[in-house]
């Protein structure tokens, strides 16, 4: 079955890109260029796994157009695909249609000529309840920016950690909040925890968990920043001015 | 199993389960402490926690493993964890704790390490 094309010109990119689908795929856009249309818009809505074949269609595909003079559109980019182009350098490369597939609110133009929408800020209440819920927006975002299990599940504990630390430690009560900015770069996701409480430097505490003394003296508690230090790659301590901390969390993050 | 509840069960007059919910952390950690602490003041030398349900642990859960696990074994009993995640056996090897616990892959092998035999 060849690739659907509508009157817009549209032409589906294959899911599974095997040899006779990227034969199929290339038949069809030539068919497409010979009648000389001002725009091509190349669905993607199907690549949620994108592979290396994915992108030599694509490829090829802006070749085929740009020497033909067709402006061609990608339409529907998954964020991976996003992040696939990022990493290889070949996002400016394409231009983008609107997307329909990005959380609502962030279906902007002005996005895409900033590729993957990748950070944001909230201030969390400092109790559990608000806690949780920061929690579950924050795997929604790694889970939009297309973090693997595993990172996803070592980013989530070290955001649990900080906060129940600050909630239980920096004095803050269940009124104050603190401020939490989450910025994904193309290899790492910083955090930043931002709070008023008592000044404590998280960085400089140790890695190392000693299980046979910890056992043996029935340690229950303080295991936390070692967690948070083994799962991070890099910690970062400041004071907020004169009241409050500033920690800064960098993880190497991969799908 | 979507609790974070857990169910508890003796298994023989030497073993004693405990199946976790799908959250070990700061809320019922110590919940965990004492249900291992009062097996224990019972006489039940292993203590067989069954992960399978297990989708978070906190350093809390850690703790509160840590923190009972050697009245087991200085009663020639332990405290053995089952069916982990890959993502919580992850957790536990990267803090170095995966050869100080006794883990097991199913609960079959974690009662055979008791001395229970499967029918």
């Amino acid at each position: 079955m060849s690739p659907a094309i509508n009157q817009n010109r549209t032409i589906d990119v294959p899911a599974k890109p095997t040899a006779e689908a990227s034969k199929e795929f290339e038949q069809t856009l030539l068919a497409v260029i010979a009648d000389h249309p001002d725009l091509i818009l190349l669905d993607c809505a199907a690549l949620q796994r994108v592979i290396s074949s994915h992108i030599n269609l694509l490829w090829t595909a802006n070749t085929l157009c740009r020497e033909a003079g067709i402006e061609l559109r990608l339409l529907n980019p998954s964020p991976g695909l996003f992040r696939i182009l990022s990493i290889l350098d070949l996002l400016h490369a394409f231009s983008f249609n609107e997307m329909e597939n990005f959380p609502e609110g962030q279906s902007d133009k002005g996005i895409l000529s900033i590729s993957l929408p990748k950070s944001y800020s909230e201030e969390v209440s400092a109790e559990m309840d608000a806690i949780n819920k920061a929690i579950a927006r924050f795997v929604s975002f790694l889970t939009y920016i297309g973090a693997g299990t595993t990172t996803m599940h070592e980013l989530r504990t070290i955001y649990y950690e900080i906060a129940t630390n600050i909630r239980q430690h920096s004095g803050l009560t269940v009124s104050d909040k603190f401020r939490v900015d989450i910025n994904a770069d193309f290899d790492q996701i910083i955090m930043t925890f931002i709070d008023a409480g008592r000044t404590f430097n998280a960085a400089v505490a140790g890695k190392h968990v000693d299980a046979n003394i910890a056992a043996k003296t029935r340690k229950r508690r303080g295991f936390g920043l070692a967690m948070i230090h083994r799962l991070a790659n890099r910690l970062e301590y400041q004071p907020n001015n004169d009241k409050g901390n500033i920690l800064t969390v960098y993880k190497k993050w991969c799908k | 199993m979507h609790t974070a509840k857990f169910e508890e069960q003796a298994l023989a007059d030497h073993a004693f389960l405990i199946v976790l919910g799908y959250m070990l952390d700061n809320n019922n950690a110590e919940e965990l402490v004492r249900a291992i602490s009062q097996a224990q003041e019972r006489n039940y030398k292993y203590i067989v926690v069954d992960c399978e349900h297990l989708e978070f642990l906190s350093s809390a859960g850690v703790g509160a493993i840590l923190g009972t696990i050697e009245t087991s074994r200085e009663n020639q009993g332990d405290i053995i964890l089952c069916n982990l995640s890959p993502t919580i056996a992850h957790v536990l090897h990267v803090l170095d704790l995966h050869d100080f616990l006794t883990i097991t892959g199913n609960r079959q092998e974690a009662l055979a390490i008791c001395g229970i035999k499967q029918g």
